[in-house]
């Protein structure tokens, strides 16, 4: 009970992602219509019994829309950031430790130059010489937050690596291979997986932003961004069609955020 | 502007601490830093503070200039009086016009007790114009004046550097001269020389023995090394678990200690008497307690060899041993 | 002057250069076709062929490369293929309008987060303290172009108070209207940030021990806080304005297609939607010469700030 008083930030987020997370699982049983289907009769109708969040310029009902959204949006951020967690950590550890190398060199200058680019910027290079999609959406995002974590790994490499424990292991022979996995991983994969979490909403952002401006994922299927984009044009005439997926793409930042941040501080030694 | 040794007032009492308590107040609990301690210190005089980590001598010094900070500490009650005044008192304004002008503090680390962004120059003239109201001129001719007091080499060149371009025997320099720069009548040295090499400690400790002849400062001495203390003080008291077990002239206390607690003190410091005798170290038994889970009765209790049923019942008072030698312990009671 | 700040500029221009050549192969070497993407499905063999000649990009590369800096050198970024306009003069006719939304931001940013920062910093855990922190907390979370949707809404649609699109006339009152709600869009998560990095780092500081010995000389507890711990505590921020570069520029491409305020980001994106290449090319080049400036001055004024860095 205390634990839940002292953390009830990051209780709240987890409780608010849950939420959301479980709804789109579920979003077939919790959606009342198909996310697809037009109905020209009810267009932009605003929230009323039968169509819980309006209808969009063809008479989609936005309810559905957005729980479908949701599963698109939030898979995309979850496997490019996962992705990219594994990739760029791997590429950060070897960085980290061969310090000294040409290698490592070579690493942190691919990551310089691909960080310098705004991260639509890069979904946009991605869209356009790979072409739009799901999947490219989700190699934009990798490819955007992979140095990040290389970054971030070869930095807590840098400070793991010259730990005691490390010398000794290699001073009885222990391969590279094996030392990484038995003492460095675990030892930064806390700073790693906070800061995964917490760029898990800069993904999902990132997906809405590249779907709003066309270069993500292609209408008509239905993920948040595609839905803003539907819906924008229409803005004046029917603001709550933009606002309702507004507050589920808050709503999913939000408590990533929450959750990250607090972990993030639970983690860091200054904390009293 | 400098006090010629010769003369002394009437009464030459420039410190007296009446029953100082000082509290922390933590989420773990309440601290009670110091417990209940008085001391006395008379004008031009060298106290020294004895005591392991976390034994509230830094507490003390910090109470003295009042610079606990206040959440989570708070000095509880008790009188600092200073020049017939109780600085306990005074509004905060005031206090301001005491610090650095009647007492002033240097501390155990010289590198990150100056401020890296300001030349040194400036970080000794502020307080100088601050309390003596010179021009910014006159304020840093005073301070070349200083640095050369303190054995700096080049002053008018140091007051444009930076504190990382020196090293930490001359930050330490800089530190007292800035500590010296208003005369002050007192001076806290808190730990001075413990962050630096041996050989710089001697210079540091030579240094402040001149300067106190010069300008007549007092000066309370903090430390955990009984050979600086030695060296250094006239009076010692010796503090554990933030109460005063024993105070007595320098000379007394080498001489003949009575607490349980500086007898281990003094014979677990190495001498060339005990290497060439091939002597075993004397170590005190256990660890300095938590302050949060001290001992019933004498506090030191659990560690003490002589300690008998009374010791564990019931905390002893301080009483005189001889005069002007008091201790904290049921043997003498 | 010092050599810390040639080896600066030095590093700049390098890293340009790389950049440069970078986007240059990666478009015409890239596995998509510019030409291809630019005509889409309709295209006929010769209309591809003289399409390519014009372009030049059935030179080898190095010609074309070579023709490439020539151009830069004179100033020329090549010319737009759709509107047969320069590039450089497009550019220069949204330029201002996508630098003061910028600079409006940052503003924004910086004089409501430093002393919301201060304030909260010299109060820990106060009521006050609790407030700002939820509100910043909500502030950095929020995307940009939510909070610009969210502020249209609120501020035009429902309060009627403020207007989204031109009122006719370009005078000075009507842009600095149309400025407020894309600046605050783009400013908010600029304000959030700065307030928590500012109180933190003003938190940290004010534990220093040299903050301790200015007290103790009797200095002024105003002077303490604002002469000895604000400019350390400034020192991260200057770093942070500078990674923030990125991250302003990103968010201002969205603001302006959320406002259809004109600016760099909607040529940006027009122009990859349509398959401009030299457009985008020149674009990217520009976004990335933006960045390495601005990393530039960050470098230079941290240089200025804090004497260490000079020495080493």
């Amino acid at each position: 009970m205390k634990i839940i008083r002292k953390n009830l930030t990051m209780v709240i987020g987890i409780l608010m992602f849950l939420g959301i997370v479980i709804v789109s699982i579920l979003a077939p049983w919790f959606s009342p219509y198909d996310p697809l289907e037009v109905n020209l009769s009810q267009r932009l109708k605003s929230a009323n019994a039968i169509h819980f969040c309006g209808t969009d310029f063809w008479g989609r009902d936005i309810f559905s829309r957005i729980i479908f959204g949701g599963r698109i949006s939030l898979s995309i951020g979850i496997i490019s950031i996962t992705a990219s967690m594994i990739l760029g950590s791997y590429f950060g550890l070897i960085a980290g430790y061969y310090n000294e190398a040409k290698i490592s060199k070579l690493i942190i200058w691919i990551t310089d130059i691909i960080m310098s680019f705004p991260m639509i910027i890069l979904g946009a290079i991605v869209a356009m010489t790979l072409g739009t999609g799901i999947l490219n959406t989700m190699l934009a995002i990798t490819i955007a937050f992979w140095p990040r974590f290389v970054r971030i790994s070869r930095a807590a490499v840098l400070s793991v690596k010259e730990e005691v424990y490390i010398t000794a292991a290699k001073s009885i022979g222990m391969s590279d291979f094996r030392i990484f996995r038995v003492h460095l991983l675990p030892n930064i994969s806390s700073t790693i997986v906070v800061m995964a979490i917490i760029w898990m909403s800069d993904a999902i952002t990132m997906e809405v932003a590249l779907s709003f401006i066309g270069l993500g994922v292609s209408p008509p299927t239905a993920s948040w961004g595609v839905i803003l984009q539907d819906n924008l044009r229409y803005f004046l005439m029917e603001p709550m069609a933009v606002i309702w997926p507004c507050i589920a793409i808050a709503w999913t930042v939000q408590a990533l955020n929450l959750i990250g941040d607090r972990f993030r501080d639970i983690l860091d030694p200054k904390m009293r | 502007m400098i006090q010629k040794y010769s003369e002394r007032s009437e009464s030459n009492l420039l410190l007296k601490v009446i029953n100082l308590k000082t509290n922390f107040y933590t989420e773990s609990g309440v601290v009670n830093a110091i417990a209940g301690i008085n001391f006395s210190l008379n004008q031009g005089d060298t106290l020294g503070i004895v005591g392991e980590s976390g034994c509230g001598k830094t507490v003390t010094a910090l109470s003295i200039t009042r610079l606990i900070k206040s959440p989570p500490g708070k000095i509880e009650s008790g009188q600092i009086i200073l020049e017939g005044v109780d600085i306990l008192k005074l509004s905060r304004r005031e206090m301001r016009k005491v610090r650095g002008k009647k007492i002033s503090m240097i501390f155990q680390e010289p590198m990150t007790s100056l401020n890296p962004i300001m030349k040194i120059g400036y970080q000794i003239s502020e307080a100088i114009c601050l309390h003596q109201g010179l021009s910014k001129a006159g304020a840093l001719n005073k301070t070349v004046e200083m640095l050369h007091m303190v054995g700096i080499r080049a002053p008018d060149k140091c007051i444009f550097n930076y504190p990382h371009q020196m090293s930490g025997g001359m930050q330490q320099r800089v530190m007292i001269a800035m500590a010296l720069s208003c005369n002050p009548r007192l001076m806290i040295a808190d730990e001075p020389t413990t962050a630096l090499d041996v050989t710089i400690q001697a210079q540091i400790l030579n240094l402040m023995q001149k300067l106190q002849k010069k300008i007549g400062t007092s000066i309370i001495l903090v430390t955990h090394n009984m050979g600086v203390v030695a060296e250094m003080a006239k009076n010692v008291i010796v503090m554990y678990a933030g109460r005063i077990m024993e105070s007595a002239p320098v000379e007394d206390i080498f001489e003949r200690p009575y607490h349980p607690y500086t007898i281990g003190l003094m014979e677990s410091i190495p001498s060339l008497v005990s290497v060439k005798a091939r002597r075993r170290l004397r170590i005190i038994p256990g660890n300095v307690p938590s302050l949060f889970n001290l001992p019933t009765g004498c506090k030191f209790s659990n560690r003490c060899a002589k300690s008998y049923s009374k010791c564990l019942q019931e905390e002893p008072p301080l009483v005189s041993v001889s005069p002007s030698h008091m201790c904290k312990c049921w043997l003498y009671v | 002057m010092s050599p810390y700040i040639i080896r600066s500029i030095i590093r700049a221009f390098v890293t340009m250069f790389i950049v440069l050549t970078l986007v240059f192969i990666i478009i015409r070497v890239g596995p998509v076709d510019p030409v291809r993407y630019m005509l889409g499905n309709y295209a006929t063999a010769e209309s591809y062929q003289s399409i390519r000649a014009e372009l030049k990009l059935d030179l080898p590369l190095h010609t074309q490369y070579a023709h490439f800096l020539n151009q830069l050198l004179r100033g020329d970024l090549g010319r737009s293929y759709i509107n047969k306009q320069s590039v450089v003069s497009q550019l220069l006719s949204v330029l201002p309008y996508t630098l003061e939304l910028l600079v409006a931001g940052i503003l924004i940013g910086i004089f409501m987060g430093v002393p919301s920062g201060i304030l909260a910093a010299l109060k820990p855990n106060s009521i006050f303290d609790h407030i700002i922190r939820l509100i910043t907390m909500v502030g950095v979370s929020i995307p940009t172009f939510v909070s610009g949707i969210f502020l249209i809404w609120i501020f035009s649609i429902k309060l009627n108070l403020l207007p989204i699109f031109s009122v006719g006339t370009d005078n000075l009152k009507s842009r600095i209207l149309l400025l407020i709600l894309p600046a605050f869009s783009v400013g908010i998560w600029m304000l959030a940030s700065i307030t928590r990095l500012t109180r933190a780092s003003l938190l940290d500081v004010l534990q220093k021990d040299y903050i301790t010995t200015a007290r103790s000389k009797g200095i002024s507890e105003s002077l303490v806080i604002l002469g000895h711990a604000l400019m350390n505590s400034l020192l991260p921020l200057i770093t942070y304005l500078g990674i923030s570069v990125n991250i302003l520029l990103g968010s201002a491409v969205l603001t302006e297609i959320v406002f259809t305020r004109p600016g760099v980001g909607i040529l940006i994106v027009d122009s990859i939607k349509t398959g401009d290449f030299e457009m985008v090319q020149s674009l990217i080049m520009l976004y990335a010469a933006i960045i390495v400036i601005v990393n530039l001055f960050v470098d230079i004024s941290y240089s200025l700030v804090d004497p260490r860095i000079v020495h080493k």
